[in-house]
C-alpha cells in the first residue's frame, strides 16, 4: 500500500526566466519504507520535500498521502491534515524554544487537542535516549539532543510518514550517525514510513532505497 | 594609541541607521515626543517664573535693578557718569493728588523721562508722555475714580500742594495706560516745564519734593545690593550719604515656590523622563538586540567594545539630531496652548506665550539626557557582545533563566504567557509603561473628583452674592474694611435682596492680644455656630475663635500663649473714643470662617464676633466691611446683572462673587484640571502603546521562522492568531492588575501632590477611567501582535522556515 504518491509534480518560480525547481516528478512510498532523496544543492531536494509535506503548494501536479489529495485542501484543513499524518525533522532543530523537551513532544498532539498516548510517548522517548531530558529546556541541549527531540516530536503523533530535511546537517558526523541510527530503529521499531533528504551518500545508504534527483528530475534510484 | 578610525565608525554609523527605518520612525517619534514635553514644561514654567517676577516687580513699582532715590540733579549727573551703569533714567517728585476722589489710593505726580514711566509700567498705551505745560498723562485707575472718559484731549482736574502752596489745576490728557491696583502708587505724569516752573516758584521746605528718583539698569541682576553699594562709593558719597532700592523680584531667593510647586514639577519632569526612558530604551535594546551578531562580527574582526558604543550613540544622536528640532517647535505650540494652567493648579499668574532661548535651551539638553540615558544600557550590550556568542545568538532564544520547567499543558494562553515572560526586563517595561498612562488618567480624574463642589462654595460664599470693597476679597493693602455704601444697601434692598451685614474693627487691645471684631447678622452666625442670634443680640455677648496666628506663621488653636478665655470669661473691648465694654463669652469656635472675614490675620490676635446691633452700638455708625445678600431664585439673573453693572460703572471699587460665578469658576478648574491630566495621560498612553507595539512587532520578527516552524508541524492559523491574541492580553492584564493594586497607591499619591493642597479637597480615589480604558487598552494589545503577525503572514511558510 502506497502511504505517499505524487503526479507530475512541478514547482516553477519566477517569470522570465522561470525556474523550475520541481519539474514532473512522479514518485511513490509504500508503507514502512525508509526512502532517501538525494542530490546536490539547488538540485530542488528540499523543494519536493517542502511540497510532499504540504508546506507549499505545486505549480502544476498532485499529491497523495493516505489516498488523500493534499493540495485540494484549504489551508488549515491542510495543516491539521499536517499535524496527524506528517511528521517533520528539520536541519535547524527547530524546537520552540519557551516548552520544555516533553512539552515540545507534545506539541502537535497539544494542538490538535488529543490526548497524548501515553506509554506510546514513553516509548519513544526511551528509544531516543531523552528520559532524563524531559524538563529540560531546548537551549540547555546539545545540537544531537536537539534533532532527537525533533525526531521523538515527528514521531509523537504517530503520523503517516516522516519527512526529514537534512536533519544532521548541522551535526558533527558522529551525532549525525547516531541521530540516523536512531531514526532508523524508530522507524522501524514503530513502523513509521520516512522520506529522508541528504547529501551525504553515507547516510543515503542508510535507507532501503535511495532516490537520486537533479535539476528538478528524478534521474536515479527507483522511483517506482 | 590613537588610530584615527573615526571615518570608518561613522560610515557603520550610517549603514547601521539606514538598515533598520522602522526603528528610526519610532525612535523619532518617541525622542520628538519627549521633547515636545520637555519644551512645554520649561516653557509653561519659565513664564509662570517670569510672571511672578513681573507681579513681584509690580508690587515693587518698577522693573529697574535698583534705584537712587531723593538725590539732586548734580548727583544724577555724576551716577550717570558710573562705567557700572548699563542704563539709567529719573522721575522727578512734586507730590501726592489731593483731588477727594483720588483720597483711596496713593497717586503719586511728577515728570517721568520716558524710559522711566516705562520701567515704572506707568508708560502711556494710548497717547504719548506731556511734552506741553497743560499736559497730562495718567492710568485708568485715576481716570476712573476721576470720572474722566478715557479720551485723548479730555479734562483732568488735579489738585496737589507744594511748599505750601496747595494748586488746583486742570490739564488736558494727552497720553494714559492701564491702572495697575497692585502698584503702590499710581503715577500721574506731568510735562517738564510744567513740573519746573511749579518748583521754582516755591519754597520747598521737606527733602523729597523736587528730587529726582534715578532707575538703573546694570549688565546682570546678580547681586544688586553689592552693585549698589559699589556705585555709590565708586561716585565718592559716603555709605548712607545717598539713599538707595534694591529690586527684590530679581533675588531669586525672593520668588519662592512653594513646595507643591516644587513637587509637581518635580515629578512632570520625572514622569517625562521616565516614560521617554522606557521608550528609547526599549527601541534601542531591540535594535541591538537584532544586531547583535553583527556587533559579534564587528567584535570578531576588532571592533573595541568603545567603538560599538559609539556607534550606537553614534545612531542616538542622528535619530536626536531630527527629533528633537521637530519636538521643540511642537513643544512651543503646545506650550503656548497650555499657557494658561499655571493659574488654575497653583494659583499663579499664567505665563505669557513667550519662550526665551534657555527654554529650548533645556529642554533639548533634557531631550538628549533621556536618549543617553535610554540607550546606554543597549549600547553596552552591544559592546559587551561576546563575538562566538554573539554570532550564534538569536535573540527569540534567550530563555537563559530557566534551565528545566515543569510539563505543563500546552494551551494558546500558556504558551503566549511563556513567549511574553521569556524576556522579564522588557515585559516589565512595557507593562510599566502602559500601567503609567492609566495611573496618572486614574489621578487626574480622581483628583478633579476630589475637589468638593459643597465645599468651594461654602468656603467663598454663605449666601447667593457677598458684596465688599474689592480690597476685601484681594489681597490688597490697604483694607476698606467699612466699603460697602449706604447707597448700595439701600438700592440691594429696593431689588429684592435680603442684605446680611458684616462690620469690622480692629485695634490693639493690650501689648500682647489684638483683637478683631467682627458685628455679623443672624445669617452669618448660622453659618459657624450653633448658638441663637436672639442670645448673641441679647446683650454684651462674644463668640471668641481659639485660633491665633503664631509669629512663626504657624496657625495653631491655643489655649496658653496667649489668653484665650473660656466660656463665661468677659472680655473687654476699647473704642476708638476711648470708651470700653465688657462682653461676656457665650461660645467659642475653632475658626472664624475664612469667606466672612477680613482675609487677613494680625500675629497673635484674637477674633471676636458680636452681634451687629451691639457692635454699632459701641463702635458707632459705619458701613459694612461685606454685604452677604440672598435673593428669590427667579430674580437671581436680573439682580445679578444689576450687581454688575453697579460694581462695574456706579462704584467700581465694590466688587462682587456670586454663586453662578463661583460654579462656573468651580467647574473651569476642574475642566482644566481633568484637560492637563488627560492630555498627559494620553501622551504617555501614546509612549506607551508606542513602546507596546514596538515590542510586539520586535518579537513577532524575531519569532518567525519559530511560528513557521509552530504551523509546519500543524499550528493553524487560528491557533497561531490566538496566541499572538494571549500575548497581547498577556500585557494588558498585568498592567491593569498593576495599575489597580501598586498603581493606586501611586495615584492617590499623585492626587495628594497636586490637589491635596487645595482647602476644598475631599480626598477620593476611583479606578474607573482605567476600567474604561481598559476596553480600548485590551482592544490595542490584541490587535498589535495580530497585525504584525498578518503583515509577517505576506511570507510563505517556507521563506519564513529558511531564515537562519
Amino acid at each position: 500500500m502506497s502511504v505517499l504518491q505524487t503526479s507530475g509534480l512541478k514547482k516553477y518560480y519566477g517569470t522570465e526566466p522561470v525556474v523550475k525547481a520541481i519539474d514532473g516528478v512522479d514518485f511513490t512510498v509504500e508503507s514502512g519504507e525508509f526512502v532517501s532523496i538525494v542530490g546536490s544543492s539547488g538540485s530542488g531536494k528540499s523543494t519536493l520535500l517542502h511540497l510532499l509535506g504540504g508546506l507549499d503548494r505545486p505549480t502544476e501536479g498532485a499529491a497523495w498521502i493516505n489516498g488523500k489529495a493534499i493540495f485540494s485542501m484549504k489551508d488549515d484543513e491542510l495543516t491539521i491534515f499536517r499535524r496527524r499524518n506528517i511528521g517533520f525533522v528539520f536541519q535547524s532543530y527547530n524546537l520552540v524554544p519557551v516548552l520544555n523537551v516533553e512539552e515540545n513532544i507534545l506539541l502537535p498532539i497539544a494542538l490538535d487537542g488529543d490526548k497524548p498516548d501515553a506509554a506510546f510517548i514513553e516509548r519513544v522517548v526511551e528509544t531516543l535516549g531523552l528520559s532524563e531530558k524531559r524538563t529540560s529546556m531546548p537551549n540547555q541541549l546539545s545540537g544531537g539532543q536537539q534533532q532527537r527531540v525533533a525526531i521523538a516530536r515527528a514521531l509523537a503523533s504517530k503520523p503517516a510518514i516522516i519527512l526529514a530535511d537534512e536533519p544532521t546537517g548541522n551535526l558533527d558526523s558522529k551525532s549525525g550517525m547516531d541521530v540516523i541510527g536512531l531514526l532508523k530503529v524508530s522507524g522501524e521499531k514503530f513502523g513509521q514510513t520516512i522520506v529522508l533528504i541528504t547529501h551525504n551518500p553515507e547516510i543515503a545508504q542508510m535507507a532501503d532505497r535511495t532516490v537520486r534527483i537533479e535539476d528538478g528530475k528524478i534521474v536515479g534510484g527507483a522511483a517506482r | 594609541m590613537n588610530v584615527s578610525n573615526r571615518g570608518i565608525i561613522r560610515k557603520l554609523t550610517a549603514r547601521f541607521l539606514k538598515a533598520a527605518k522602522t526603528r528610526n520612525v519610532i525612535a523619532v517619534v518617541a525622542i520628538t515626543l519627549t521633547s515636545v514635553m520637555f519644551t512645554s514644561v520649561f516653557m509653561i514654567g519659565g513664564n509662570m517664573l517670569a510672571a511672578i517676577q513681573d507681579q513681584t516687580m509690580r508690587q515693587v513699582g518698577t522693573n529697574a535693578h535698583g534705584g537712587l532715590q531723593y538725590i539732586t540733579a548734580e548727583q544724577y549727573e555724576n551716577f550717570s557718569e558710573s562705567p557700572q551703569i548699563k542704563d539709567m533714567s529719573y522721575t522727578v517728585i512734586l507730590g501726592v493728588a489731593e483731588n477727594d476722589a483720588l483720597r483711596k489710593e496713593l497717586h503719586g505726580v511728577g515728570y517721568a523721562e520716558d524710559a522711566a514711566a516705562q520701567w515704572n509700567f506707568a508708560f502711556p498705551s494710548v497717547g504719548k508722555m506731556p511734552r506741553a505745560a497743560n499736559e497730562i498723562a495718567c492710568g485708568t485707575i485715576t481716570l476712573d475714580a476721576l470720572g474722566v472718559p478715557h479720551e485723548i484731549g479730555a479734562s483732568v482736574p488735579l489738585e496737589f500742594t507744594v511748599g505750601g502752596v496747595k494748586y488746583a489745576e486742570t490739564f488736558t490728557l494727552c497720553g494714559y495706560f492701564a491702572g495697575d491696583r497692585a502698584m503702590p502708587a499710581q503715577q500721574i505724569w506731568l510735562s517738564r516745564s510744567y513740573v519746573d516752573s511749579v518748583l521754582s516758584e516755591s519754597i520747598v521746605t521737606d527733602n523729597f519734593t523736587g528730587t529726582i528718583n534715578a532707575y538703573v539698569w546694570f549688565g546682570n541682576a546678580f547681586d544688586i545690593e553689592g552693585k549698589m553699594r559699589g556705585l555709590i562709593a565708586e561716585r565718592g558719597y559716603s555709605d548712607g550719604e545717598i539713599e538707595y532700592g534694591v529690586n527684590w523680584a530679581y533675588a531669586a531667593n525672593d520668588i519662592s515656590i512653594d513646595p507643591t510647586a516644587a513637587a509637581i514639577v518635580a515629578l512632570v519632569l520625572t514622569l517625562i523622563l521616565l516614560s521617554g526612558y522606557l521608550i528609547i530604551y526599549s527601541v534601542f535594546a531591540i535594535s541591538v538586540t537584532a544586531d547583535i551578531h553583527f556587533f559579534g562580527l564587528l567584535k570578531t574582526i576588532g571592533t573595541t567594545g568603545k567603538q560599538i558604543r559609539r556607534i550606537v550613540r553614534g545612531e542616538a544622536l542622528v535619530l536626536s539630531a531630527i527629533g528633537i528640532p521637530v519636538g521643540l517647535l511642537c513643544g512651543y505650540f503646545s506650550g503656548a496652548a497650555l499657557s494658561a494652567l499655571p493659574l488654575v493648579i497653583l494659583s499663579v499668574p499664567g505665563g505669557d506665550t513667550n519662550a526665551s532661548p534657555p527654554v529650548f535651551v533645556f529642554a533639548a539638553v533634557f531631550s538628549l539626557l533621556t536618549v543617553f540615558i535610554g540607550c546606554r544600557k543597549p549600547a553596552r550590550i552591544a559592546a559587551q557582545a561576546v563575538p562566538v556568542e554573539a554570532v550564534k545568538y538569536s535573540g527569540a532564544l534567550g530563555s537563559g533563566k530557566h534551565k528545566t520547567k515543569k510539563t505543563r499543558k500546552i494551551t494558546p494562553p500558556a504558551m503566549a504567557w511563556a513567549a511574553v515572560t521569556r524576556e522579564n526586563r522588557k515585559f516589565g517595561i512595557t507593562v510599566l509603561s502602559l500601567s503609567l498612562a492609566l495611573i496618572l488618567l486614574n489621578s487626574a480624574v480622581s483628583a478633579t473628583k476630589s475637589f468638593d463642589p459643597d465645599a468651594y462654595l461654602s468656603g467663598l460664599l454663605i449666601s447667593d452674592f457677598a458684596v465688599a470693597d474689592y480690597s476685601i476679597f484681594g489681597n490688597n493693602r490697604p483694607k476698606n474694611t467699612s466699603g460697602v455704601t449706604s447707597d448700595f444697601l439701600k438700592e440691594a434692598a429696593a431689588r429684592g435682596g435680603e442684605v446680611s451685614n458684616i462690620y469690622y474693627y480692629d485695634r490693639d487691645n493690650s501689648g500682647e492680644t489684638r483683637a478683631q471684631v467682627y458685628g455679623i447678622g443672624k445669617t452669618e452666625l448660622a453659618n459657624f455656630s450653633d448658638i441663637d442670634y436672639n442670645a448673641l443680640n441679647a446683650g454684651n455677648y462674644a463668640i471668641v475663635s481659639k485660633t491665633v496666628l503664631h509669629y512663626d506663621g504657624a496657625i495653631q488653636i491655643s489655649e496658653d500663649s496667649v489668653s484665650v478665655p473660656r466660656i463665661g470669661d468677659t472680655v473687654t473691648l476699647t473704642n476708638d473714643k476711648g470708651g470700653s465694654r465688657e462682653f461676656e463669652i457665650i461660645g467659642l469656635v475653632d475658626e472664624y470662617p475664612h469667606q466672612l472675614s477680613v482675609r487677613f490675620h494680625f500675629i497673635n490676635s484674637l477674633d471676636i464676633a458680636i452681634a451687629d446691633n451691639a457692635f454699632i452700638d459701641f463702635f458707632g455708625e459705619q458701613s459694612p466691611m461685606q454685604t452677604n445678600i440672598n435673593v428669590d431664585a427667579e430674580d437671581m439673573p436680573a439682580f445679578e446683572s444689576w450687581l454688575a453693572d453697579y460694581t462695574e460703572r456706579r462704584n467700581a471699587d465694590l466688587s462682587y462673587i456670586s454663586r453662578n460665578t463661583l460654579k462656573d469658576e468651580f467647574a473651569g478648574l476642574t475642566t482644566m484640571y481633568l484637560a492637563l491630566g488627560g492630555s498627559m495621560s494620553f501622551i504617555l498612553a501614546l509612549i506607551g502603546v508606542l513602546n507596546f507595539v514596538n515590542t510586539v512587532a520586535a518579537s513577532v520578527v524575531a519569532r518567525r521562522r519559530e511560528f513557521a516552524m509552530l504551523q509546519s508541524v500543524g499550528m493553524t492559523g487560528r491557533q497561531l492568531r490566538q496566541t499572538l491574541f494571549f500575548e497581547g492580553c498577556c500585557h494588558a492584564v498585568p498592567a491593569l492588575i498593576f495599575t489597580l493594586t501598586a498603581g493606586t497607591g501611586l495615584g492617590i499619591l499623585i492626587v495628594r501632590v497636586i490637589a491635596g493642597q487645595a482647602w476644598f479637597f475631599k480626598a477620593s480615589f476611583t479606578v474607573l477611567p482605567s476600567v474604561i480604558c481598559a476596553i480600548p487598552l485590551f482592544a490595542i494589545c490584541a490587535a498589535a501582535p495580530l497585525v504584525c503577525y498578518r503583515y509577517l503572514a505576506r511570507e510563505s511558510l517556507i521563506e519564513r522556515l529558511r531564515i537562519e
